[in-house]
């Protein structure tokens, strides 16, 4: 057995009561936690990692993550994306949300359960990066995916086909299953532009999909960015909302009373509305993602004041959508505190992915998946951006060179 | 031509207690009366079969047995990839024949084939019948009816897979016609909670009481049954609304479920036999060791759920499930007797209820005058010692005493 006794650090337990920075160091054996342990406290046969002045949060977890879609060049149609070009970026995302701090990514979705694939490779060894928990193929209504974006989804007509696509991404291994139950926030399907987060697959549809899930004991996740929408995936009982743009009283209502959490996934918004025309985006796509976010975020607000429980999530199409990003705005642009903000990519994640227990935590049992900040983001969420190394099921994963001082 | 069996013990298989002294005539196949011996008929045209120290009981009927997977060679690799059916149909047809052979041997008269492919359990029973190759007369099930992504990968070939009521009413509809005489649902994932690269709980549940309805329904009306291969709590209730005849494993069984099984008077197979073997022998088989880990987990839990069902007065069949000739019918009476059953009781769990139960009661499951003469004499008296069971001496099937053994397992290391 491996054991690494991580020394000197301040630790930050987002999991307890009132979580401060307190002295302690961590006990690691093999993959997990096993030990809370004074400052300085000797073990005999362990490794040290040196965490002096760092702070330790656990490892990020990004609740909404498609690998297949990040950095790849928007000008490329996607009739042209090889599978090649697409592992090449997924690949390179990964790594970019690792190095980030980001332990775990749920995969909110790829196409032809790529995703499930990509799972394997990682517990091969032959991959690395953030532990994908897969989602593969969004179940969605017939030609509900907007124009260009249908590879991404199986596409479904009633009940029982429904069932049967569900059906089908149990047997391939999914670990939850994706609804895709309102338009795109752009009103598409292909030709048609309908309103906005237009609801698509109909209740019935939808709860069919669930049951299924739950018969197999996995959770559902559903994109859904209206409240008529949000409604009937509730109704039909969906474990957990993607996007909630648009919220009314009896959705917020329904979300705090079942309580099913959302992930608003400010940093697409964000990104599009910062770097969208830069990234070749036409100018109406920015000021789209300008408009909704504002509506984002006033539902998030009225939603998080009802009681809900929030993830983070990025949704990135694109490597400076991070992780720390999303939280940043849920700060600065939603009025979380930096307490709240870390909660969402930590705890609040994990239950989202049914993980906790497992992940989102530094308590003895949990995988040692960690990460060395510089500064402490309870004063300054910003402070995630500073990290000093970062640990993934014990093993470190990451670690900044620093720069040799000379005289 | 008249035969007089004079057994040391009767046990009839009504769960009454053994008789000594008893004479069991036999004639043109089926049995005559059952008298004291003093009173059976003698003379030249009587052939008397002499059984000291022995016990003579109804054949034994399986109620859950594949011809299509008994296998007594060792697996060739781990299980996903090398599934039992042999890529020639040959091999595979002459497989089903020879478990045929072995259930017979082992006292087994009657099974019930719970499930094989493309319908082929119709096949062997009509070969069996019409005389083309030696085995127990069999009741057939035909592909299982599953949902859509059900079968763990490599197991597929056994089922057909339909989502929604329609499927599953016209898969029924389908399987009646071929000949199917109990249809099987495959209402739970397997043990192992797979499906593909999914690992679910144990047993989840699979296809929706709509779905299951609709195939018992079907059943129904054309006078065949229909029963459930259901293993989580949750599939088990499924089963029970959807109005099967009897439950097929039924292994995580709660008070609840308890009380409806009671309730709508359902009975269940409980095939402890597979997994004992598994525990035991898995590796010896060619399995690897987290198997016999799982199926030691899960019996620990369903043996419990067991007695608790018999100590409530659930009807309880015997049934193996066999994939290897170690969990056999003596040993699944065995077994029953370890939840509380008197060997008596296992004994008419395994003669007169699984004839009850397939409604063949009128012809077989008891040594009663009228009845078909299928019989066994074991050594030592089974209504004290239930281990006599594997002790078979002598197989009579209608009235015609086979030459034992029918195939010689010793080549495979079986003793
Ligand atoms: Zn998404
Ligand atoms: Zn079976």
């Amino acid at each position: 057995m491996r054991k690494v006794v991580v020394r000197g650090g301040r630790v930050i337990d987002p999991a307890a009561d009132a979580p401060t920075a307190r002295p302690r160091d961590l006990l690691i054996e093999d993959d997990r936690i096993t030990a809370w342990l004074e400052p300085g406290e000797a073990v005999a046969d362990a490794e040290t990692i040196d965490a002096a002045g760092s702070v330790v949060v656990p490892g990020l977890i990004d609740a909404h993550f498609h690998p297949f879609l990040v950095d790849i060049d928007p000008k490329i149609p996607r009739e042209r994306h090889t599978l090649a070009l697409e592992l090449h970026h997924a690949l390179g995302a990964l790594d970019a949300w690792l190095g980030s701090g980001v332990t775990t990514v749920r995969s909110a979705g790829a196409h032809a359960n790529h995703d499930v694939e990509l799972r394997a490779l990682q517990r091969a060894g032959v991959v690395r990066g953030p532990r994908i928990v897969a989602s593969g193929s969004l179940v969605a209504m017939t030609s509900g995916l907007r124009a260009g974006n249908e590879a991404i989804s199986v596409e479904v007509t009633g009940p029982d086909d429904a069932r049967r696509v569900a059906r089908l991404q149990i047997k391939a291994g999914v670990d939850q299953v994706k609804l895709y139950t309102s338009s795109s926030v752009g009103g598409g399907g292909g030709r048609m532009m309908g309103p906005p987060g237009w609801p698509q697959l109909d209740e019935d549809e939808i709860r069919a999909v669930v049951e299924e899930a739950d018969h197999a004991g996995i959770p559902t996740l559903a994109h859904a960015t209206s409240e008529i929408a949000v409604k009937q995936c509730l109704r039909a009982g969906v474990h957990c909302i993607e996007h909630a743009t648009r919220l009314d009283d009896e959705a917020i209502a329904l979300l705090a009373e079942r309580d099913v959490p959302i992930v608003p996934t400010l940093a697409i918004g964000w990104s599009l509305a910062t770097f969208g025309v830069l990234r070749g985006f036409g100018e109406h796509i920015a000021r789209t993602a300008a408009a909704k976010q504002a509506i984002g975020i006033a539902s998030l607000q009225r939603a998080k004041a009802a009681g809900v429980r929030i993830a983070a999530g990025t949704d990135a199409d694109n490597s400076r959508c991070l992780l720390r990003e999303e939280c940043r705005l849920l700060v600065e642009d939603a009025g979380f505190t930096p307490l709240e903000a870390l909660r969402a990519a930590t705890v609040t994640a994990a239950q989202v992915l049914r993980r906790e227990g497992e992940i989102g935590a530094l308590r003895p049992g949990y995988l040692a998946d960690l990460l060395l900040l510089d500064a402490d983001p309870l004063d300054d969420i910003r402070h995630l951006a500073h990290v000093r190394g970062v640990l993934q099921g014990g093993q470190v994963c990451a670690w900044r060179k620093e720069a040799s001082v000379s005289a | 031509m008249t035969t007089v069996i004079t057994p040391e013990y009767l046990v009839d298989g009504t769960g009454a207690p053994a008789e000594t002294g008893m004479a069991v005539v036999v004639e043109d196949g089926r049995i005559t009366s059952v008298v004291p011996a003093e009173h059976a008929p003698s003379g030249p045209a009587v052939e008397r079969i002499d059984a000291p120290g022995q016990t003579l009981l109804p054949g034994l009927i399986d109620l859950h047995f594949h011809q299509f997977l008994l296998l007594v060679e060792r697996l060739g690799g781990p299980q996903e990839q090398t599934f039992r059916r042999d890529p020639l149909i040959a091999t595979t047809i002459l497989k089903a024949a020879r478990a045929a052979k072995i259930w017979l041997q082992q006292g087994v008269t009657t099974i019930r084939d719970a499930g094989a492919p493309d319908n082929m359990a119709v096949a062997m029973r009509e070969a069996i019948a019409d005389g083309f190759t030696v085995g127990p007369r069999v009741v057939a099930s035909g592909a299982l009816i599953a949902q859509t992504g059900g079968m763990r990968a490599g197991n597929e070939d056994h089922a057909v897979e339909i989502t929604g009521a329609d499927e599953a009413r016209r898969e029924a509809r389908l399987q009646l016609k071929a000949g199917v005489d109990v249809l099987k649902l495959y209402g739970a994932s397997s043990i192992g909670g797979g499906g593909g690269r999914l690992v679910g709980p144990p047993g989840w549940p699979q296809l929706s009481v709509e779905e299951m309805r609709a195939v018992c329904e079907e059943a129904h009306k054309a006078d065949r049954l229909c029963s459930a291969h259901a293993v989580s709590t949750v599939s088990i209730r499924n089963a029970i609304e959807a109005g099967v005849d009897w439950v097929d494993h039924a292994d995580f069984l709660d008070d609840e479920t308890i009380q409806m099984l009671l309730d709508t008077d359902t009975p269940i197979c409980p095939t402890q036999a597979i997994a004992w073997s598994l525990e035991h022998f898995g590796e010896d088989m060619g399995f690897g060791p987290h198997i016999a880990k799982m199926a030691a987990e899960v019996s620990v839990v369903a043996t419990e759920a067991l007695a608790k069902a018999y100590r409530a007065g659930v009807r309880i069949a015997a049934g193996t499930d066999a994939d290897n000739p170690r969990a056999s019918l003596a040993q699944e009476c065995r077994l029953l007797t370890e939840v509380g059953m008197s060997p008596l009781e296992a004994i008419r769990a395994a003669t007169l209820t699984n004839a009850e139960i397939l409604r063949l009661d009128d012809r077989i499951g008891t040594v009663q005058a009228g009845k078909v003469a299928d019989l066994i004499l074991v050594a030592g008296d089974a209504a004290t010692d239930i281990d006599a069971l594997k002790r078979i001496q002598d197989v009579f099937q209608a009235g015609e005493r086979l030459t034992l053994p029918l195939v010689d397992l010793s080549a495979w290391g079986y003793a």
